[in-house]
């Protein structure tokens, strides 16, 4: 490490450039997912997905878990779709296992997964993504399914639970109605996230460009230390799950769980995430659920040290 | 009246990014921003935005009979500085980006100066089984490679480095006259004479965010330094010496001169 290197320098010019980056990439996916929260108040009958769905809610959560591999949704587009979906009468918890469970658990991210590494146990480190994303997903359901509808959503988002329908799709509007309606809906969540992950990108690229990253490297030597700081590394970077396996596996110094930690809880909770969760829930409710993933994925990962990959 | 100042505010604003998203793709910044395989999704997204901006104007939508709101309510203050949010960073960071990063991103960062750091190249056995490596079987990556007037090869940082890290690769460039660009900045490390310095290149996997400086070091035939982050065209000779135990690769007794930005200034 060069000693003469401070650990935070900013230059204006690298900040912008890394933060126009991130919104082209990330732009198209949050716009489609937008455009599919639109259509779903539209044009889902309310209540569908409840009858689709196991009653039994535990079944429910366990189901809610696989469903990213039939709808695959990057973590910024999840959020708005699910927004719609619980407003339709999604239960809370399953639309909280989606959420958690499909960036993570769905074919792109597996082939990706795979192929950053190669050399590096790549059917193991693959499974064990899916694999633990999914363990997480459910558990964080479970405890949701737990929690008061209050404790967790923002009133503005109760409201629209609350309305006839979940939404404004009326079965007696036009067609040509019913699309201006959808294409409303879909342009106001646009925007509403849009704002979050705008505050989000900001904060990511200015700790990307800003930050001496090479003050990571000695916590590589503990596995419990390099676990954490992976994860803390996670949330820092604010990597799309398509892509952030590339970047996990050149942390070659560091141990294959510290690895596996930071490709579960990245997708799950990061910098521009807290900012895009508080358009739907409740900022303790954010708080809370960070912290329980970030002790849960720790506990776990620390625990599959013994698998010595 | 607030309800059609909201919409021509709606309508303005995505019509903003869609002409953003679209100006990086028609204009070509796009290529320093993000890897080719996105290049489509923001096109996409740039259009679709425009073309929901039109709509938004031109589609009024009716008064919800149901008496409610579509979405979240947020006091005019909120909607201000949101609004705000989504123009103004937009515009001073469109403006003022240079479209590739600086020597504070850069020293940040990290430099690679090993194949070994990279994804794709993991693991590299000493001896790779035959026809599993260039050159085994009479391929060799002198075949992929061109050459300018001189003779002399034209490369990239990432293939020397990749060369240090497998022996039939090393082979094909060891003493070889190559030719390559890259960014010049200082080296702090295998550089016991101060006579050395790196040729970094940007390894990007998907945007600019991500991307990570490789670099090779340089041992220039007259060693004048450049202002960080120069663009400078090297050519003189490959070697790979061990030196602190590890294999690294050099371009010695080169004649380094400034160049001009390329059009790509990443490597994928």
């Amino acid at each position: 490490m060069d000693p003469d290197l401070p650990w935070f320098q900013f230059s204006f010019e690298d900040f912008s450039f890394a933060f126009l980056s991130i919104l082209l990439e990330g732009t198209p996916f949050l716009l489609l997912g937008t455009l599919i929260s639109g259509f779903i108040d539209q044009y889902l009958p309310a209540r569908l997905m409840t009858r689709i769905l196991p009653r039994n809610p535990y079944a429910g959560i366990l189901v809610s878990g696989t469903l990213g591999v039939i709808f695959p949704m990057c973590e910024c587009g999840v959020v708005p779709v699910i927004r719609r979906l619980i407003a339709k009468g999604l239960p809370l918890s399953y639309g909280v296992t989606y959420m958690l469970a499909a960036p993570i658990v769905n074919v792109i991210v597996g082939v990706s997964t795979f192929a950053a590494f190669r050399g590096q146990f790549p059917a193991e480190m693959t499974s064990l993504r899916l694999g633990v994303g999914y363990l997480v997903a459910v558990l964080a359901g479970m405890a949701v399914h737990n929690l008061r509808i209050d404790l967790v959503l923002k009133s503005s988002v109760i409201a629209e639970i609350a309305r006839p329908g979940g939404g404004m799709g009326e079965p007696s509007a036009g067609h040509a109605q019913r699309l201006t309606r959808a294409l409303d809906v879909a342009t106001r969540d646009f925007l509403a996230m849009m704002v979050f992950f705008v505050l989000g990108v900001a904060a990511a690229s200015v700790f990307s460009t800003a930050i001496n990253q090479e003050i990571i490297l000695p916590l590589a030597i503990d596995t419990t230390v390099a676990t954490l700081s992976l994860m803390g590394l996670a949330a820092i970077l604010s990597l799309c799950s398509t892509s952030d396996a590339f970047i996990a596996a050149t942390f070659v110094s560091f141990p294959a769980v510290a690895k596996l930690a930071f490709l579960v809880f990245g997708p799950m909770m990061d910098l521009k995430l807290i900012f895009i969760y508080s358009a739907v829930f409740r900022k303790r409710f954010v708080l809370g659920l960070a912290v329980g993933l970030f002790v849960l994925i720790a506990l776990i990962c620390t625990r599959l040290s013994i698998l010595r990959l | 009246m607030n309800e059609v100042l909201g919409r021509f505010s709606r309508a303005g604003i995505l019509m903003l990014w869609g002409t953003v998203l679209s100006y990086f793709v028609f204009s070509g910044r796009v290529v320093s921003y993000l890897h080719p395989a996105f290049h489509w999704m923001t096109i996409s997204a740039g259009v679709v935005l425009v073309v929901m901006a039109l709509l938004v104007l031109l589609l009024p939508v009716e008064s919800d009979p149901a008496g409610c709101a579509p979405t979240i309510q947020t006091p005019i203050l909120l909607r201000v500085i949101g609004g705000a949010l989504l123009v103004v960073p937009l515009i001073v960071t469109v403006a003022s980006s240079p479209s590739q990063f600086g020597a504070t991103a850069v020293l940040n960062r990290g430099i690679i100066s090993s194949a070994s750091q990279l994804p794709y190249i993991v693991n590299i056995p000493d001896d790779p089984l035959p026809g599993q490596a260039f050159g085994a079987d009479g391929g060799s990556v002198m075949d992929y490679l061109t050459r300018n007037a001189e003779g002399q090869i034209v490369t990239e940082a990432i293939d020397l480095l990749y060369a240090a890290e497998e022996p039939s690769m090393r082979q094909d460039f060891e003493g070889q006259e190559v030719e390559m660009i890259g960014q010049f900045m200082p080296a702090n490390a295998n550089n016991p004479n101060g006579n050395r310095f790196n040729l970094v290149r940007m390894f990007m996997l998907c945007c600019a965010a991500d991307a990570q400086p490789l670099a090779v070091l340089v041992q220039p035939q007259d060693f004048q330094p450049f202002p960080n982050m120069t663009w400078v065209k090297v050519s003189g000779k490959a070697v790979f010496p061990l030196e602190g135990g590890n294999r690294i690769a050099i371009v010695e007794n080169a004649h380094v001169e400034e160049t001009a930005t390329p059009a790509e200034v990443f490597v994928y």
